[in-house]
């Protein structure tokens, strides 16, 4: 049930409100209908002519909407109005009732962070994993790693990255909210906005580097990167590809998630005791 | 969750009944025209959406045809109409 509506820049392209569903309209195409219970992500990539209405729709029904651009800058997540706190917002905050759980906090993301990325290692080389997994590795022998593979410049690596890690946050986000979690009360990233969401996106970083990793060879092929004033932005392609990597990898990332959620939950019985 | 395509095509005399009844497809349609509705749908929905539109319409005025599509054949398409799809995720534009 648990769909993604990707809307991206198009001219042509017209969103509005009918009824439980939205219309798109598209010069010389037939109209199409996305009913809004199927819907449990939306993304808007770059200019999209939409109704107000459409966007209420989906935060009615507590779906996160989710505004990116082709650098995946200038984020905008709309969620509903909502003056009753999540139902574990009190149970949260024990994380951060003495240094002791916030310490265990961090550790627990830590040692999550880097199964992720031993998983990911494995996936790269297996001689570097037997080399990880028999003489340990720091954080700077992970990334290291990672540029070693990488061959491309850091610019167009963190547009990459960046959009990927946005289509993750509004994964991470939905299920949070689904969860009752308040997804503003993380730990590591306190005081920032969807802290929570984004210590979850902490541990699942390295998925994102093997993504785009991934997406950078099929780049050689096909040009979907593009300059443009000095600056580098995904083609339409390129965004498509980026998109279907990750749909295709949303399954088992939908099950870590729910997993340190779960985790979340242990925690907070543990310490509650 | 394995879902089934369904036509649903309806005739309704009065136009209170008519737009309950337009509006509550839309809420399971995926494409189609004006009073022919593409609904995917499992067997729980499927239950759901006849006993709704049973409450919705009149037995003695009105009339609702569900036609359950044979998943093996394909549609033919003429002008600019689209193949009926249950896509994993919706990418439009």
């Amino acid at each position: 049930m648990e769909r993604t509506l990707y809307l991206n820049e198009n001219k042509e392209l017209k969103v509005i409100r009918d009824g439980p569903s939205v219309w798109v309209k598209e010069e010389g195409k037939a109209g199409s209908r996305v009913p809004a219970r199927l819907i449990g992500r939306v993304v808007i990539i770059g200019n999209v002519k939409i109704e107000s209405g459409v966007i209420t729709l989906f935060t009615d029904r507590n779906i996160p909407v989710t505004f990116i651009n082709y650098r995946g800058e200038s984020v905008a997540v709309a969620l509903p109005y909502n003056d009753k706190l999540p139902r574990h917002y009190e149970d949260q905050k024990i994380f951060l009732k003495n240094e002791q759980n916030i310490l265990r906090f961090k550790n627990w993301l830590e040692s999550r962070r880097k199964e992720i990325q031993l998983n990911v290692v494995k996936r790269l080389s297996k001689r570097i994993l037997f080399k990880f997994t028999r003489f340990g590795f720091r954080e700077k022998d992970y990334r290291s790693i990672i540029n070693q593979f990488r061959k491309c410049s850091l610019e167009q690596w963190q547009v990459i990255t960046v959009i990927i890690s946005n289509l993750l946050r509004e994964m991470i986000i939905g299920s949070l909210i689904r969860a009752d979690l308040d997804p503003h009360m993380g730990v590591l990233h306190r005081r920032h906005n969807f802290s929570l969401a984004l210590d979850l996106c902490y541990i699942l970083e390295a998925e994102i580097d093997v993504q785009s990793l991934q997406f950078l060879k099929q780049k050689i092929e096909n040009e979907r990167l593009i300059k443009e004033n000095k600056n580098w932005y995904v083609s339409k392609e390129g965004m498509r590809d980026i998109i279907h990597r990750f749909e295709n990898r949303k399954n088992q990332l939908t099950n870590i998630t729910e997993q340190l959620i779960d985790d979340i939950f242990e925690m907070m019985r543990e310490l509650r005791k | 969750m394995e879902r089934t395509l369904y036509l649903i095509a309806y005739d309704i005399s009065n136009d209170k009944r008519l737009n309950r009844v337009r509006n509550f497809l839309k809420g399971y349609s995926t494409g189609g025209q004006k009073s022919v509705y593409e609904c995917f749908l499992t067997d729980g929905e499927l239950r759901y959406v006849k006993r709704k539109l049973e409450r919705l319409i009149r037995e003695d005025e009105d009339r609702v045809h569900i036609f359950t599509m044979d998943g093996r054949s394909r549609t033919h398409t003429l002008g600019i109409a689209v193949q009926p799809k249950d896509p994993e995720y919706f990418y439009i534009g």
